[in-house]
């Protein structure tokens, strides 16, 4: 069988005329000697004579047209080049896979605030409480109006004419329970005032007359942490005034600076004294009660938390 | 191989205008082809409308790929590869192609025929080549033979036997070793002997 398939091919390259003269030769005498292998070649030559003689057919007349329909169906569509629409289709998917990585990544970050809105009230009481440790004064005070409290130490030559000026200021502005006296040792201690803004206002008003006549005037407030050297009557109502611990500390920190700045500059005493006159100048004067009759006392007036502030008056004699 | 030589040089100038968009050119080369190629088609899947569809998808592909045209082979050779692998893929599809072509099915063959063709195999007078054609009944039974063939050798006798390609041509459209076509070509007939000298009993 396979000689057969050697001899067939031999024969049909035979019959193409692809072989060697050499070959053709061999094939020649082979047919000669074989009438079998003749016979072979002869049923092989008509096999081709016969499917090379079939009648051509023609293309059908629609074809041109068909193909240019086609082509125009096409462009229309925006198919016609295969390779354009492959590099088209290969940005599509590109683009569909980008996008897709960008919905997974949003809707990751959705369930995560949602998951995480569910679980921080108590996380965040957790870290709270961590924070008390170290933040107690912020964390654990609760939240209330912040009322000034400071402390004013006045220093003065004649402690018992200072003592009869603070006492006159007071007895003038003040409601009675709104400032005690401490007496140590039959000495006279420091005045604490439990008022209003606005009385305190005005008793520092009262004040200023005699304001230049204490040798130093120095504001202690935020627990002693921020001091106010030199401070005036004005500054301490402006710092009184503030609305928060905050504010108060930073407003007193740039008076402190400008009071210092004020003591080191040529002429001070003319400022300080321009300075502590202009109000003078601009406030109409006291009436002063000439007769011997007393001042009648005001009722006790409840001062509202949110305007309450504290003030300790220190007297220190200068030495 | 000579008029093969010549078409490529016109085909070289034809592809080259297509390419710029010249629909003319375009035109002249699916009219060039259209035959020839609807032909082999036609003989490979032995259906009518089939075949025009196919011969029709061919020059849509070739149109649209022609910039890829490298070339490196005839434009005709190359316009082949592309109608054969369509026809060759759309046979695969169709399992049962043979018996349902048309031609090969409708045809019933007579006693006369059966005799004519086994005359004809064995005649050792050389017969007129001009008469056969004019033998409808012969050449039915011819496509009959060819559509019982494997898809690969029917192809390649076609290509050789009734396009007239030479084997470096066939290698080219099939994309096959030269060794190959002849191995195969010599399978194909030595079948197609087979089964004409089985039908002609």
């Amino acid at each position: 069988m396979k000689e057969n398939l050697n001899i067939d091919e031999l024969l049909s390259e035979f019959i193409d005329g692809q072989l060697s003269t050499r070959q053709q030769t061999e094939v020649k005498r082979l047919i000669q000697n074989d009438p079998e292998i003749a016979k072979r070649l002869r049923e092989l030559q008509r096999c081709k004579m016969l499917i090379g003689s079939l009648p051509a057919d023609e293309a059908p007349q629609s074809v041109l047209e068909d193909v240019k329909a086609t082509l125009e169906r096409k462009t229309l569509l925006g198919q016609h080049s295969g390779l354009h629409s492959e590099r088209q289709g290969a940005r599509y998917l590109l683009a569909r896979k980008v996008l897709t990585a960008a919905a997974m990544i949003g809707l990751v970050a959705v369930l995560a605030v949602l998951v995480y809105s569910i679980l921080a009230p108590e996380a965040a009481t957790e870290n709270t409480l961590a924070l008390k440790s170290w933040q107690s004064d912020i964390v654990i005070t609760p939240k209330k109006p912040t009322t000034f409290s400071g402390k004013l130490v006045l220093n003065t030559n004649n402690l018992s004419a200072a003592h009869a000026v603070i006492k006159r200021a007071i007895n003038d502005n003040l409601p009675s329970g709104q400032s005690t006296q401490t007496i140590l040792n039959g000495a006279e201690g420091p005045y604490v005032l439990n008022c209003s803004k606005e009385t305190l206002a005005a008793l520092l008003a009262d004040l200023e007359n005699v304001w230049d006549r204490f040798d130093s005037k120095t504001l202690f407030i935020d627990a002693d942490k921020t001091t106010v050297n030199n401070v005036t009557t004005r500054q301490i109502t402006e710092i009184a005034h503030q609305t928060s611990l905050k504010n108060r500390v930073k407003i007193a920190k740039d008076f402190a600076a400008s009071n210092s700045m004020t003591q080191q500059i040529p002429g001070k005493e003319v400022f300080a004294t321009l300075e502590n006159t202009k109000p003078q100048l601009m406030t109409p004067p006291k009436p002063v009660l000439t007769s011997s009759e007393k001042k009648t006392k005001e009722p006790v007036a409840l001062v509202p938390d949110e305007q309450k502030i504290q003030l300790t008056i220190v007297l220190t004699h200068n030495q | 191989m000579t008029q093969a030589a010549n078409i490529s040089i016109d085909d070289t100038v034809l592809v080259q205008k297509c390419r710029q968009g010249d629909s003319d050119a375009m035109e002249r080369l699916i009219i060039k082809y259209q035959n020839r190629i609807y032909n082999v088609i036609l003989k490979i899947c032995a259906n009518v409308d089939d075949a025009a569809e196919l011969t029709q998808e061919t020059f849509v592909k070739v149109i649209e790929n022609i910039d890829k045209f490298e070339s490196r082979s005839s434009f005709y050779t190359w316009a082949f590869r592309i109608a054969v692998n369509l026809t060759l893929n759309y046979c695969q599809r169709n399992i049962k192609l043979g018996y349902r072509s048309l031609d090969a099915q409708s045809y019933t063959d007579s006693d006369q025929t059966k005799h004519m063709l086994k005359e004809f195999l064995t005649d050792e007078d050389a017969p007129d080549p001009a008469a056969l054609a004019q033998n409808k009944e012969l050449c039915q039974l011819a496509i009959k033979a060819l559509m019982k063939l494997d898809d690969n050798q029917r192809a390649i006798v076609i290509l050789r036997d009734i396009e007239g390609m030479d084997y470096a041509q066939i290698a080219q459209v099939l994309e096959i070793e030269l060794g190959t076509v002849k191995s195969r070509l010599s399978r194909g007939r030595s079948a197609l002997r087979e089964i004409m000298e089985e039908i002609s009993k």
